[in-house]
């Protein structure tokens, strides 16, 4: 599979798709009212996408674990070895070489808990503040005397996003909403712990790391097809500003899911989806993470050219409305095709279960 | 890899920002102060009914017999039922939409009536009636609208209808309540 011809087709036939589908805005003008048919007139509701209703409570809640492991290693979409990726000494007689590391990562789990409360101003206009709480865990293997195996860990509050939203459209067909937020920097940016770069607590790796450390911007703009066939995309984007106190700034990420929902009941709904993921690497460098030698980095997670790539997940899950106001849903997630800067720990699976009180 | 994402996203904020900032997107927002979604589309529906009825003084011979539409006093409904006239794409082009008060006018061939009326029934003999709801009741009303499920339906009296010698079309038909 080729990265470069799939991934622009891909993001430039939604990009058409959505211009192509702006004659779904909301009609509201005479001259929007006069261009639609019987048929559209009789699909029409009478609800005016300006007005709120008062029996909705404008209040939403969400509560969401998130999980995602990662193991063995990718160097673009090719499968390198442990033993490729670990230098085993100069006495064994193997080159060291920017591609092999005196340490490296077996398996990396991150967890985390996300708290979101959002408002309805209207039902035109949202607004949402998300705080994450995060777990994350690394166990390592080394030639370094009595770092054979190792292990790292981290926890705490991650990077606080402030977004509004903004429906463009809603008809008895689809709708459109555009979001666009900031990521507050509040996740720490210097989490240290026991590596074998020296004795005692150490600047931990980025990934390591909970927060970004710059001022970020979330943007969004979904589609949710409401027709015989429920569906949905959204484009997205996580854009990165400035270099954090540390010297560097994550990568940007763009991202496409699209998410088919089967109509198995009122109450259970499975859905399946389909995301694709690009990722920058890392701009700058923390040097707190770097050694005095001609190969600097120690382990693969300490080089931030060593982040980023294309990742092509697919999901499936099931959503289920508990009463009236409550949905609890399950979800879990494969990558079906990864194309790393590496040699880079691959994402083996991802899940994720939430529980909701909507708008 | 990356710049073409930049230039993806230059051009998707582009557009979000023409769409929010465009006449129309401004316009719709005063126009939903003033006016009910559902007043809209009673008078888009009133609007497009002409396509699918046939009046008896207007054949395929004589296309450009001007119809007689007649409202009955100024209201937020005749405005917006004048602009729709003036940019009706769907409406017929062949024909022209005379529109009047029913205190003014002489005639009516087709008349929309939002409270019964006590004294001008003489201007409306002979006319197709449409009735905004129907929670008021008008003798002779050929289309009356109703709201079901959040959405506004019409109901059309057969009867009314062979009175008034009009044709109407069966595709209007399929999407009416048939009294």
């Amino acid at each position: 599979m080729n990265r470069d011809s799939i991934v622009p087709a891909v993001w430039t036939s939604s990009l058409l798709t959505m211009i192509y589908s702006s004659y779904s805005f909301a009609q509201s003008t005479p001259s929007e009212f006069a261009e639609m048919s019987l048929t559209d007139l009789f699909e029409q509701t009478i609800d005016d996408p300006s007005v709120s209703y008062p029996d909705r409570s404008p209040w939403s809640f969400t509560f969401q674990r998130k999980s995602a492991e990662f193991k063995d290693f990718l160097e673009g979409d090719n499968r390198v070895s442990e033993d490729e990726v670990l230098w085993s000494g100069p006495k064994s007689g193997e080159p060291r070489t920017d591609k092999n590391f005196p340490v490296v990562p077996g398996k990396i789990v991150q967890t985390a808990y996300l708290i979101s409360l959002g408002y309805a101003f209207n039902d035109s206009w949202r607004g949402h503040l998300t705080v994450p709480y995060l777990e994350q865990n690394t166990d390592h293997i080394s030639i370094v005397p009595n770092y054979s195996t190792f292990e790292i860990e981290s926890s705490g509050v991650g990077d606080t996003v402030v977004s509004g939203s903004y429906r463009l459209s809603d008809t008895e067909r689809a709708n459109w909403w555009v979001t666009v937020g900031l990521s507050i920097p509040t996740g720490s940016i210097d989490e240290e712990g026991d590596t074998p770069r020296a004795p005692g607590d150490q600047q931990l790796p980025y990934t390591m790391q909970l927060g970004s450390g710059t001022y970020d911007f979330p943007i969004e703009i979904s589609y949710h097809s409401k027709g015989n066939h429920d569906s949905s995309l959204a484009l997205a984007a996580l854009i990165r500003s400035g270099t954090n106190d540390n010297d560097y700034r994550l990568g940007n990420s763009y991202s496409l899911a699209g998410r088919y929902n089967f109509q198995f009941s009122k109450v259970l709904q499975p859905y399946i989806g389909l995301n694709i993921n690009y990722t920058d690497s890392i701009h700058g460098a923390d040097t707190s993470l770097m050694v005095d030698s001609p190969y600097p980095y120690p382990a693969p997670i300490t080089n931030p050219d060593l982040y980023g790539g294309t990742k092509i997940g697919a999901r499936a899950g099931i959503s289920w409305q508990v009463s009236d106001h409550y949905r609890l849903a399950v979800e879990i997630g494969k990558p079906i095709y990864q194309n790393l800067n590496g040699p880079q720990t691959r994402e083996d699976w991802r899940s994720s279960l939430q529980i909701s009180r909507p708008f | 890899m990356s710049w073409f994402f930049r230039i993806i996203f230059g051009l998707l904020a582009v557009l979000v920002l023409v769409v929010l900032l465009s006449p129309d997107t401004a316009l719709a927002a005063s126009a939903n102060d003033a006016f009910s979604k559902e007043s809209k589309l009673r008078a888009a529906y009133f609007l497009n009914f002409i396509q699918f009825i046939n009046w008896p003084n207007h054949s395929q011979d004589n296309p450009l017999t001007p119809l007689h539409i007649c409202l009955q006093d100024e209201t937020p409904f005749e405005d917006f039922f004048r602009d729709l006239v003036s940019t009706a794409a769907a409406a017929d082009d062949n024909r022209e939409l005379l529109i009047y008060r029913l205190s003014e006018a002489k005639h009516c061939d087709y008349t929309y009536l939002h409270r019964p009326i006590q004294n001008e029934n003489s201007k409306i003999e002979g006319s197709v009636v449409v009735l905004s709801s129907d929670q008021i009741s008008q003798q002779d009303a050929a289309i009356i609208f109703y709201i079901d499920e959040r959405k506004l339906r019409f109901e059309i009296d057969l009867n009314t209808i062979k009175k008034l010698n009009v044709m109407v079309s069966s595709e209007l038909l399929k999407l009416a309540r048939i009294k």
